[in-house]
């Protein structure tokens, strides 16, 4: 009777870490069921926006002195003051296109008075205000995460929109807005192209 | 029936070992793609990831906005200038050429943090590495590869805090310019003899060499950085970097080359890859827009970064370094002249030239520089072409940054005999070596004006010249679109967000 009870107990143990695991599953699953489109990135920038279209924009916004150029010239830089990020900071973003079309957005936010001694400014500071600020920009909820090796990490999805928030180190926390419709068709489509080149066709 | 109990204990034991943590889907799996510094570094696997990560942080050196600009742009032999609509940026570039930046300015940020963010992941990996009893090398190398994050702080800011531990410093207060001075050369010299001396093993890592080789940067500069000369000193470990297994390349710019981790003059580089260390984008930077043909660029340039017309003209025509005017297939420090696709022959133009552009539309880079703003002409300047751009390069490049190389010390020798004693004949003998490369004939005699103008057609765009002018005590002088300027604007403000969460740190006099 012991015996059974302890399988039971075991069984139930792993059924549940199933269920609450496969959360996000179920989360995407029912979001992209709805079939609502959320494709508002930031500063008027959205998924399925064309380069030109994408680069033309931050032209304008950056001879309005609303955004410019971040470091290395490789992304667009938008300052945060501190009552949105509680300190000033700064979100650096650049699109990645898929068919010359926005598919996903990496935007990464720092303080700008990031320094080694404080925590202050720190990305462990920083990743709630980061969580708190996207929510107030866009609405939802993040779920968290956590992998036994790399850390956590917080995920909302809305219709084809999902947003995934993590550490990227101890200065740094990234927000990468995905369009997920057209991240499985871009995984269709490389995986056709990684075959299509193993074959040789 | 022991034995079956036992067998099924260790089933439930392993069924909960492969199947909890599978219960992480794949769709979930898939989301962390990034590590987490929290539980980091507990592996032998993970301590090397972060002993490679301590180095590939340093791929912010030849970055735009970043170490390699902070130290060109104020020089004179690069400038930024504004082209109509383009690269005003806040006037940053414009201030920064002439020496008249402000704690506000981005670059100075970047370059903090780019130093700083080096120093604090090895501040972590030593004490981990020191904690695991690892071997004296590896900490060494660390501890080496700090003090060059240290040595640029030094020479960008001069008073910063020294930070060499993961706690214990809670807002610190500036140290000295020779306080930070003394640390480097202790940390140099306490731990360079124990790196090893095998080069071909050591690439684009501290070897000893390179460790030697810092120092003697830090020592010939001592004047500057600890108001005291130490030439000896410089001298001795110059001689240590000569003893090592090193040659001047045949080609100068073999050492430019995109596969230049071959090259045997590079003493020390910065490795950089297309796809896996990304960030030196010097094409880019310089070419214009229309460039693009001539090398197949898989991107667009941003036409920013030129030579000054003087600095241009400091080479002489014969100089091998100096690169010939609308002739792209010969290799130069300079892109000038009538540009062309890359067939050689179709000639390349720009259809937004100004109205005003003597040259029209027939895209041609011209050595003159209109003015610096608001209106330079889009083809105004010489472009850098010291680095190789290969056909269909992307904006990364593969070539290496070389930071120290045999030329270089060899120059650095005759400068550190010279100044000992000004007639010494080695010294004119290595100055002549390095021109005679160039197919230039030699110098009858060094001082310091043809000494530092030698090192500057050396040198140029590999960020030198602000070390060098400042040493010898021009950086102050007027140049092209630069009025003279005071001896506080040899170090950078401290940046402005720095001050404002940390009211122990002092600002630099003069900002």
């Amino acid at each position: 009777m012991k015996k059974l009870f302890l399988w039971s107990v075991a069984f139930f143990m792993v059924l549940q870490a199933c269920t609450l695991d496969s959360e996000y599953d179920r989360l995407v699953k029912r979001e992209m069921a709805t079939g609502e489109r959320y494709d508002s990135l930031i500063l008027g920038t959205y998924f399925g926006m064309e380069a030109e279209a994408f680069y033309d924009h931050c032209w304008e916004l950056n001879k309005k002195k609303i955004v410019k150029e971040g470091p290395g010239n490789s992304s667009v830089e938008y300052r945060l003051d501190d009552g949105e990020l509680n300190l000033e900071g700064a979100v650096y973003f650049y699109p990645r296109f898929y068919e010359r079309k926005i598919y996903e957005m990496p935007m990464v936010f720092t303080y700008n008075g990031w320094a080694p001694w404080n925590k202050q400014v720190s990305s462990d500071s920083l990743l709630p205000n980061v969580l708190h600020l996207l929510e107030n920009w866009y609405g939802g909820e993040f779920i968290k995460l956590e992998h036994p090796k790399k850390g956590e990490l917080y995920v909302q999805v809305q219709g084809n929109r999902r947003i995934k928030v993590g550490k990227k180190d101890e200065r740094q926390v990234v927000a990468e807005f995905t369009d997920l419709t057209q991240e499985a068709e871009k995984k269709a489509a490389d995986a056709k192209k990684s075959e299509q080149e193993e074959t040789g066709d | 029936m022991k034995k079956l109990y036992f067998l099924t204990k260790i089933l439930a034991a392993a069924l909960f070992l492969v199947v909890l943590p599978q219960s992480c889907t794949d769709l979930e799996e898939e989301l962390f793609d990034s590590v987490s510094q929290d539980n980091f570094f507990q592996t032998d696997d993970e301590l090397r990831a972060g002993f490679a990560e301590a180095y590939a942080r340093l791929r912010s050196f030849a970055n735009h906005g970043n170490y390699f600009s902070i130290q060109e742009v104020p020089s004179d032999e690069a400038m930024i200038p504004q082209r109509g609509g383009d690269w005003f940026d806040g006037g940053l570039w414009l201030r920064v050429h002439r020496h008249e930046q402000n704690a506000n300015e981005s670059v100075i940020n970047n370059v903090w943090n780019f130093a700083y963010g080096g120093i604090n992941l090895i501040n972590l990996l030593v004490e981990t590495f020191e904690a695991n009893e690892a071997d004296a090398a590896t900490v060494s190398e660390l501890k080496v590869l700090r003090a060059f994050y240290y040595f640029m702080l030094l020479d960008v800011f001069g008073n910063v805090p020294i930070v060499d531990a993961t706690t214990g410093f809670d807002k610190p207060a500036n140290n000295t310019r020779l306080e930070v001075y003394e640390f480097v050369v202790r940390e140099l010299t306490e731990n360079v003899p124990n790196l090893s001396r095998n080069v071909g093993a050591m690439y684009g890592r501290f070897h000893y060499y390179a460790g030697q080789a810092l120092l003697a940067k830090v020592y010939i500069n001592a004047e500057v950085y600890a108001g005291k000369t130490e030439w000896v000193n410089a001298e001795a470990a110059i001689d240590e970097v000569m003893s090592g297994p090193f040659s001047l390349e045949d080609d100068y710019f073999t050492n430019f080359n995109a596969d230049n981790d071959g090259s045997n003059e590079i003493i020390f580089g910065i490795p950089y890859d297309r796809v896996n260390l990304q960030g030196f984008n010097l094409p880019q930077m310089t070419l214009h827009y229309s460039s693009q043909s001539t090398f197949n660029l898989e991107q667009q340039p941003w036409n920013g970064y030129c030579t000054l017309q003087e600095f241009y003209n400091s080479y002489d025509d014969a100089d091998g370094r100096k690169g010939i005017s609308g002739d792209q297939k010969t290799r130069g420090n300079f892109i000038v002249g009538p540009q062309f696709a890359s067939d050689g022959t179709t000639r390349l133009e720009d259809a937004g030239a100004e109205a005003g552009d003597p040259d029209g539309t027939p895209l041609t880079f011209t050595p003159e520089i209109n003015e610096h703003f608001p209106n330079a002409l889009r083809q105004a300047g010489a472009r850098i072409g010291k680095y190789e751009f290969l056909d269909g390069a992307t904006p990364e490049l593969d070539n290496d940054f070389p930071v120290f190389r045999l030329a270089d010390l060899m120059l650095m020798k005759a400068e550190v005999r010279w100044r000992q004693s000004a007639g010494d004949a080695s010294a004119l003998q290595l100055v002549n070596q390095i021109r005679a490369r160039a197919g230039m004939p030699g110098f009858d005699a060094l001082n310091a004006e043809n000494l530092l103008a030698e090192r500057g057609r050396e040198m140029f765009a590999e960020t030198w010249r602000r070390n060098d002018l400042i040493r010898f005590g021009v950086f102050g002088e007027a140049w092209d679109f630069k009025p003279a300027s005071t001896a506080d604007k040899e170090i950078f403000p401290l940046p402005q967000p720095q001050l404002d969460v940390n009211d122990n740190l002092q600002q630099n006099p003069g900002y």
